[in-house]
C-alpha cells in the first residue's frame, strides 16, 4: 500500500480556517468575555485573510486545475473563486457582528462555527464526488444549524435553528438518495466516472431519479422554489449577522457546486435538466418578488429577495462558460450586497431594540447619514440600478442568458426585476421620509462603530464593482473557463 | 507627463477633494471649519495647473494630431459592443477644461468668502467640487455613455446646490423645477444615443463620427438624432423652451449661479452641439431651427431682463441671452464663435454674478434692485469692475465680450441666405436690448441716491472695506479678463482660437471664418448697438432708481410676467396631468384598483384556504411542500425521458 | 421498456417490503393490551417518562452527556480501520492518528473546561 497523497497547498485555504476553529476551541477555555471575544475575532480575520491570501498564491498552481485526495476534490478557479467570496463574506460579517451583544459571552464559539462553515462552504465548492459532497454539505449545514440557534435566550433564533436543522436534515436525505441512485446507475460517485456512465445511458431512469432528488436536495440549499418555505422563517429568527453570513457565503457555496454537478457529472442529460431549471427559474423570480412586495419585515422581505436573487442565478446555470462567469460576478456582488444591508438592519434593530420593519425604519436615513446611504446603495444594487454593481451583474447574466438562447428567461428577470423595484424601493423611501424626520443626528449606539464601518465598506465595494468591474470581471471570467471549456 | 496623465490627473483632482470634504465629517469638531474650503480651493487649483499643462503639451503637438484618446478601463463589454471610461482630450475639451477649472477655480476662492459662517460649510464644498468633477466627466467624456454620465451628474449637483439652503421652500421647489426641467432633457438625449446606438451599434465618439456620413444618408434619422440631443442641450442650457428653471434658480447661494447657471453647466449645450458638429453639419434643419429658437431667446430674455427687479434675476435672464447668442453660432455652423462667446461669457458673466454677490454681502442679502442705488460710494471698486463687466456683456468693442459677440454676427453676415440675415439683425437687435438692460442694473443699483434701505445698511456693512480679500481678488482677475481675454480673435489681426479650434470642425461643411471687412462691419454695428442701448440707459436711468419709466403697457405685462411660459407650462402640462389624475382617480383607480384587489383578495381568500397553512411556520407543512416538490421534479424527469 | 424501469421497479419493491414488515412486526408481535399495563403503550424514549406536561422544566445534563459520550464514542471507532492498516501507511498513517487524536483531545478540553461534564 501506497501513502496517500495528499496536496496541502490545494487545501490550504481550508486547513487555515479549520486550524483556526481549532484554535479557538482553546482561547474559549483560556480567556473569559471580551478578552476572549477581541482574541478570537484576531484569529478569525487573520483566518479569512489568510484562506484568501492562499487562494492568491494558489491561483495559477496546476495551471488553476488540480485534482486533489484522489479525485475527491477539484481544485480549480472556480473554487477558488469561491473561496474568496466565502471568505470574503465571512470577514464583512465578523465586522458586522463586534457590537453583538451575544459576543461577549461566546465570542470564540461564534467564530469558530463560523470558520468550520466556512470550510464546508470551500470544500463543497471544490467537491468533485457526491462522497465529499457530502461531507463538506453536512460539516457547514450543522455549523450553521448551530448558528441560527446561537442566541439560545430567543426563541425566534432557537426556532430558527431548529427548523433549518429539520427541513435541512430532509434535504440532504433527498440528496443522499439521488446520489445512491447515481451510483446505481453508474457505479461511481466521481462526477467525471458518473459523466461516462450518463454518457453512455443518458436515457436511464435511475440516474434520472438520481439527477431529480440532488437537484432537489441542492435546491433546498440554493433555495428556490418549491424548496424555498424554510428562508423566510430562518433567516427572520436567525440572528442577524448569521443570516447575513448565510444568505452571502451559503448561496455562494451551493451555487458552485450546483454548476460543477450539473457541467462534469451529468451534461449529457442537458436536454432533460435545462428546461427543468428554466422553469424553476421563472417561477423562482416572479413568485419570490411577488411575495416579497407583501413583506414589512425587512428581514423577511430581504429573505424573500434572497430567494428571487437565487431566481435570477438559476439562470446562469444554463447559459455555459459566460452564464459561469456571471455567476461568480453576481455571488461576489450579492455577497457584499446582502451582507451589508443585513448589518445595517442588524445595528437598525440593535438602536431601536425592536424587529426591523418599514415603519421602524422611517426617517432613519436623516438621523444615520451614513448607514442609511449604506442601505440605500445596497437597496440599489439589490434592484439593479447603476453605478451599483447590482446593474452589471445582472447585465452580463441576462446577457450571457440571450447569448444561449434563453431570451425568453432574461425577458422575465427584467419582468421581475421591475416587480422587485416595488419593495425595494418602498424600504429606500420609508428611510428617506421627511414626515419622519428627527431633524437631529443621533450619537451612534454603542458598539456599532464596527458594524457601521463594516456597511461602509461593503458599499464601497458595491460602488466600486460597479463602476470599476475589469480586475473582478476578468477573474470570474478566468474562473469559469477553468471550469467550462468555451463553446 | 503625457496629455492623458494630466488629463486624468485634473479629472481626479476635484473628486479626491470632494471624498476628502466628506471624510472630515469623521472627524467632526475637532476639524476646522474652514478646512473644507481651503481643500476644495486647493483641488481646484491642482485640477486648474494640469488643465494648462494639458494644453501646453496639446499646443506642443502637430495640429492634425492633437487629439488624444485615453482608455482608464473598460466598463461594460458584451460581444462588440463596449462602454469605456475613457476621456477625449482634443482642441475643443482643451479649452472647456481651462474654462470650467480656470473659473471654477476664482468661483471656489470667492466661495471661501461668500460662505464664511454658514453652517453647512462643508457640504457646500463637497457639492462644489463634485460638481466641477461632473463637469468634467461631460467635457472629457469620449464617448456618449459617459457623456449622459455626466450630463445627469451635472444636473444632479445643479439640484444639490440650487436647493442647497434646503429651509427655505422657494429654493427647494426652484431646485425641484430645475431637476424636472432637465431630466427631460436628459430623456430626450438618452433617446437620441439610443438611436445612434441602433443604427451604428457603438457609442463611441470617433467611431460614431467616423459614421456620420452613414447616419446622414437619412435625412428623417440624423434630423432625428440631432433634435433628441438638442432636447438636452436646450434644457441644460436653459434655452426655448426649456428656459423656465434658470431664473429660480438663483435661490441658490451666488457662487454657485456664477458658476453652475452662467459660467459653466448651461453652457452645456453649446459645447454639446460644437462637439457633434459633424452630426450636425448633416442635419441642416435642425440648424436652422437652432438659429430661429436662439434668435427668438435672445430677444426674449433680453426684454425680460428690462423688467425685472431681482439683480441675480436680471443677471439670470441675460445669461439666458448670452447663451441663445452661442447657440445662433454653433446653429450656423460657426462652431468656434459659439465656443469664443461662451469663453469670454464665463468670464464677464461670472464676474457679475460675484459682483452681484459683493452688492448683496453689502445690503444684508438684499436683492431687489429698487431697495438699492447710490451704492458707489460704499463700493467703488466693484462697481468698477462690474461696469467693466457690462460693457463687456453689451458687446462694447474692444471688450471680451465685444469681440466674441461680433464674431457671431459677422458669421451670420458671411452666411447671408436668409438664415445668417436673420441671425445678424436678430442679433444687433439684441445688442440694443442688451445695452439697455445691463446698463439699467449698473445705473439702479450704483447711481443715484441710495434707498431708505441701502442708507441703512450699507455704510455698517463696508466700514471694513467693501469685502473679504478672497472675494474681491477673483472680482479683479476676472475684471482684468474680462478686458484683454478678446486679444486671441482680434479681427483682421489675430485669429488663434478660430485655427485653434478649426481642426475639431469636420463635417459636411467647412469651418465658417468671416472675412475681416464682414468681421469689421460686424464690430461697428454691434458696438454701436451696444452704445445705444448704455447711452439710451443713461438718459433714462442715469439719475438712479428714482426714475419713473413707462413701457407700452401690453410689452411691459408681457416681460414683467416673462412671455407667460410658466403660465403656459402650468396650463399646458401641470393642469391636464391633474385632471388627468384626479379622472384617472375617478374612473380608474376607484373601479379597477377598487374593485381588482377586492377580488384578487377574494382569489387570495380562497387560495389563502389551502395553501395559507403552508407558510405558517410549521415545520411539517414546509416538509410537506418540499416532498411535493421533490415528488414532481422526479416525475417530471421520468416523463421526459420515458 | 420494462428493462429500463425494472430496477427502479425492484428497489421500490424492497424498499416497500421493508417499511411494511417493520410496521407488521411491531403490530404481530407487540405486548401492547390493557392487561400489560398503560407504560407500555408508550413509545421509547431515552428512559425519560413521556407521559408528564410536554413544556415543562426537566434537566438537560442527561441528554448532553450522553450527546457527548455518542459523538466520542463514534470518533473513537474510526480509529479501528485506521489501526488494521496503520502499518502499511508508516509515518503518514501515525501522523495522521495523531492529529485525529489531538483535535479529539482538544474537544474533550473544552468540554471538560466549559463544565459540560458536571453533573448540576
Amino acid at each position: 500500500m501506497t501513502t496517500p497523497v495528499v496536496q496541502w497547498g490545494a487545501l490550504a485555504p481550508d486547513l487555515i480556517l479549520l486550524g483556526g476553529a481549532a484554535v479557538l476551541l482553546l482561547v474559549a477555555v483560556l480567556f473569559r468575555d471580551r478578552t476572549a471575544r477581541d482574541i478570537a475575532m484576531l484569529v478569525g480575520v487573520g483566518c479569512f485573510v489568510g484562506s484568501a491570501v492562499a487562494v492568491t498564491v494558489i491561483w495559477d498552481h496546476g495551471d488553476g486545475v488540480r485534482a486533489v485526495l484522489d479525485g475527491q476534490f477539484v481544485v480549480d478557479r472556480f473554487a477558488n473563486a469561491v473561496r474568496v467570496i466565502v471568505a470574503g463574506s465571512g470577514l464583512l460579517t465578523l465586522m458586522g457582528a463586534y457590537g453583538w451583544a451575544r459576543l461577549r459571552e461566546h465570542g470564540p464559539e461564534f467564530v469558530a462555527f463560523l470558520l468550520v462553515a466556512a470550510a464546508g462552504m470551500d470544500l463543497m465548492a471544490a467537491s468533485n464526488s457526491f462522497v465529499s459532497l457530502f461531507v463538506s454539505l453536512e460539516t457547514f449545514s450543522i455549523a450553521l444549524y448551530a448558528l441560527c440557534a446561537f442566541d439560545t435566550k430567543s426563541s425566534a433564533s432557537l426556532e430558527s435553528g431548529l427548523k433549518y436543522l429539520i427541513l435541512g436534515s430532509i434535504g440532504s436525505v433527498v440528496l443522499v438518495y439521488g446520489a445512491a441512485f447515481l451510483y446505481g446507475a453508474t457505479g461511481s460517485f466521481r462526477f467525471d466516472e458518473i459523466a461516462v456512465g450518463v454518457a453512455a445511458e443518458p436515457e436511464s431512469l435511475l440516474a434520472l431519479a438520481g439527477l431529480a432528488l440532488v437537484l432537489g436536495g441542492l435546491g433546498f440549499k440554493i433555495a428556490v422554489v418549491p424548496f424555498h418555505m424554510w428562508t423566510p422563517d430562518v433567516y427572520e429568527g436567525a440572528p442577524t449577522p448569521v443570516t447575513a453570513f448565510m444568505s452571502a457565503a451559503t448561496k455562494a457555496a451551493a451555487f458552485a457546486v450546483l454548476v460543477r454537478v450539473l457541467v462534469t457529472a451529468v451534461p449529457a442529460m442537458g436536454d432533460t435538466w435545462k428546461p427543468a431549471l428554466a422553469v424553476a427559474a421563472i417561477v423562482t423570480m416572479l413568485f419570490a418578488n411577488v411575495v416579497a412586495l407583501r413583506q414589512t419585515n425587512v428581514k423577511r422581505m430581504l429573505a424573500y429577495s434572497s430567494v428571487g436573487h437565487a431566481g435570477y442565478l438559476l439562470m446562469a446555470l444554463v447559459s455555459g462558460q459566460a452564464g459561469a462567469k456571471a455567476l461568480l460576478f453576481y455571488l461576489a456582488v450579492y455577497a457584499a450586497t446582502s451582507v451589508g444591508a443585513f448589518t445595517v438592519v442588524a445595528i437598525a434593530e440593535r438602536e431601536t431594540g425592536r424587529a426591523a420593519t418599514i415603519d421602524s425604519l422611517r426617517g432613519w436615513g436623516f438621523s444615520r447619514p451614513v448607514l442609511g446611504g449604506a442601505l440605500a446603495i445596497f437597496l440599489l444594487s439589490l434592484a439593479g440600478f447603476p453605478p451599483t454593481a447590482g446593474f452589471l451583474a445582472k447585465l452580463y447574466l441576462f446577457a450571457a442568458a440571450i447569448d444561449a438562447g434563453y431570451t425568453y428567461l432574461a425577458l422575465v428577470g427584467v419582468a421581475a426585476t421591475v416587480i422587485s423595484l416595488g419593495y425595494y424601493l418602498r424600504v429606500g423611501l420609508a428611510l428617506y421620509d421627511r414626515r419622519h424626520e428627527s431633524g437631529s443626528m443621533l450619537p451612534s449606539a454603542p458598539g456599532t462603530a464596527w458594524a457601521g464601518t463594516c456597511a461602509a465598506l461593503a458599499a464601497i465595494v458595491v460602488l466600486w464593482l460597479g463602476i470599476y468591474p475589469p480586475d473582478v470581471l476578468d477573474w470570474a471570467g478566468q474562473a469559469a473557463a477553468s471550469l467550462i471549456a468555451a463553446p | 507627463m503625457s496629455i492623458a496623465t494630466a488629463a486624468w490627473l485634473a479629472y481626479a483632482a476635484p473628486l479626491a477633494g470632494c471624498v476628502l470634504i466628506a471624510l472630515l465629517g469623521l472627524g467632526g469638531e475637532r476639524v476646522p471649519r474652514r478646512a473644507a474650503a481651503w481643500i476644495a480651493c486647493l483641488a481646484m487649483l491642482v485640477a486648474f495647473v494640469f488643465a494648462v499643462v494639458v494644453t501646453v503639451q496639446l499646443e506642443g503637438l502637430e495640429e492634425t494630431s492633437r487629439s488624444v484618446r485615453s482608455v482608464a478601463w473598460t466598463w461594460l463589454a458584451a460581444g462588440d459592443f463596449h462602454v469605456d471610461n475613457s476621456i477625449l482630450v482634443d482642441q475643443l475639451s482643451a479649452v472647456m477644461l481651462l474654462v470650467v477649472t480656470g473659473v471654477g477655480f476664482l468661483i471656489h476662492v470667492y466661495s471661501v468668502g461668500y460662505m464664511q459662517g454658514d453652517r453647512e460649510e462643508r457640504r457646500y464644498f463637497a457639492y462644489l467640487n463634485l460638481f466641477v468633477f461632473s463637469m468634467l466627466i461631460l467635457v472629457l467624456a469620449a464617448n456618449f455613455v459617459v457623456l449622459l454620465v455626466g450630463w445627469g451628474m451635472v444636473g444632479l449637483c445643479s439640484y444639490l446646490l440650487i436647493g442647497f439652503w434646503h429651509q427655505r421652500p422657494s429654493a427647494v421647489a426652484a431646485a425641484k423645477k430645475a431637476f424636472v426641467m432637465n431630466a427631460v432633457g436628459d430623456i430626450g438625449m438618452a433617446i437620441g444615443i439610443f438611436m445612434i446606438f441602433r443604427q451604428l451599434g457603438t457609442v463611441d465618439y470617433i467611431e460614431v463620427f467616423a459614421g456620420r456620413a452613414e447616419l446622414g444618408a437619412d435625412t428623417s434619422t440624423i434630423n432625428w438624432i440631432c433634435g433628441l440631443l438638442l432636447i438636452g442641450g436646450l434644457a441644460k442650457s436653459a434655452q426655448l423652451p426649456l428656459h423656465t428653471w434658470l431664473p429660480d434658480a438663483m435661490e441658490g447661494p451666488t457662487p454657485v449661479s456664477a458658476l453652475i447657471h452662467a459660467a459653466t453647466m448651461v453652457t452645456a449645450g453649446v459645447y454639446l452641439i460644437a462637439r457633434m458638429n459633424p452630426l450636425y453639419s448633416y442635419a441642416p434643419d435642425i440648424q436652422h431651427l437652432i438659429v430661429v429658437l436662439g434668435v427668438v431667446g435672445l430677444l426674449m430674455a433680453g426684454l425680460i431682463a428690462l423688467t425685472q427687479t431681482d439683480i441675480k434675476r436680471i443677471i439670470a435672464f441675460s445669461t439666458m441671452s448670452q447663451i441663445a447668442y452661442m447657440f445662433v453660432g454653433v446653429g450656423l455652423g460657426a462652431y468656434w464663435t459659439g465656443i469664443y462667446h461662451l469663453t469670454t461669457h464665463a468670464f464677464f458673466k461670472a464676474l457679475l454674478f460675484m459682483g452681484a454677490g459683493v452688492v448683496i454681502h453689502a445690503l444684508a442679502d438684499q436683492q431687489d434692485i429698487r431697495q438699492m442705488g447710490g451704492l458707489h460710494r460704499w463700493l467703488p471698486k466693484t462697481s468698477l469692475a462690474m461696469w467693466i463687466g457690462t460693457l463687456a456683456l453689451a458687446g462694447i468693442f474692444p471688450l471680451s465680450g465685444g469681440l466674441s459677440k461680433d464674431s457671431i454676427l459677422a458669421a451670420g453676415l458671411e452666411i447671408g441666405n436668409g438664415w445668417g440675415d436673420l441671425a445678424f439683425f436678430g442679433g444687433v437687435a439684441g445688442a440694443v436690448l442688451t445695452g439697455l438692460y445691463a446698463s439699467r442694473l449698473m445705473f439702479t443699483v450704483f447711481r443715484g441716491p441710495p434707498s431708505d434701505y441701502a442708507a441703512a445698511h450699507a455704510p455698517h456693512h463696508t466700514e471694513h472695506g467693501e469685502g473679504p480679500r478672497t472675494m474681491l481678488y477673483p472680482v479683479f482677475i476676472l475684471a482684468a479678463l474680462a478686458v484683454v481675454a478678446g486679444i486671441v480673435q482680434f479681427p483682421g489681426l489675430s485669429h488663434v482660437f478660430s485655427s485653434w479650434l478649426e481642426p475639431v470642425v469636420y463635417g459636411a461643411v467647412p469651418m465658417l471664418e468671416p472675412s475681416a471687412s464682414n468681421d469689421w462691419i460686424a464690430t461697428g454695428v454691434a458696438t454701436a448697438a451696444g452704445g445705444i442701448g448704455v447711452i439710451v440707459a443713461a438718459i433714462v436711468w442715469g439719475h438712479g432708481r428714482s426714475a419713473p419709466v413707462s413701457f407700452p403697457r401690453p410689452l411691459a405685462v408681457l416681460s414683467e410676467r416673462r412671455f407667460f411660459w410658466d403660465e403656459l407650462y402650468h396650463y399646458a402640462f401641470y393642469v391636464p396631468a391633474a385632471w388627468t389624475a384626479v379622472a384617472l382617480r375617478r374612473f380608474v383607480e376607484r373601479p379597477v384598483f377598487l374593485v381588482v384587489p377586492d377580488a384578487i383578495g377574494a382569489f387570495a381568500l380562497l387560495a389563502g384556504r389551502t395553501l395559507a397553512p403552508l407558510q405558517t411556520g410549521l415545520v411539517r407543512a414546509y416538509a410537506l411542500a418540499f416532498a411535493l416538490g421533490v415528488g414532481g421534479l422526479v416525475l417530471y424527469f421520468m416523463v421526459q425521458a420515458a | 421498456m420494462l428493462g429500463d424501469w425494472a430496477s427502479l421497479l425492484i428497489y421500490l419493491l424492497f424498499a416497500a417490503l421493508v417499511a411494511g414488515t417493520l410496521l407488521f412486526a411491531s403490530v404481530a408481535l407487540g405486548t401492547r393490551g390493557r392487561r400489560e399495563g398503560r407504560q407500555k403503550a408508550y413509545s421509547f424514549e431515552s428512559g425519560v417518562s413521556v407521559g408528564s406536561f410536554a413544556p415543562s422544566n426537566f434537566s438537560i445534563n442527561y441528554y448532553l452527556t450522553a450527546m457527548l459520550f455518542i459523538v466520542f464514542d463514534i470518533e473513537i471507532v474510526y480509529l479501528y480501520p485506521l489501526a488494521v492498516i496503520l502499518e502499511p501507511l508508516g509515518v503518514f498513517g501515525f501522523v495522521e492518528l495523531c492529529v485525529f487524536v489531538a483535535v479529539l483531545g482538544l474537544g474533550y478540553v473544552y468540554i471538560w473546561r466549559k463544565g459540560a461534564l458536571e453533573w448540576k
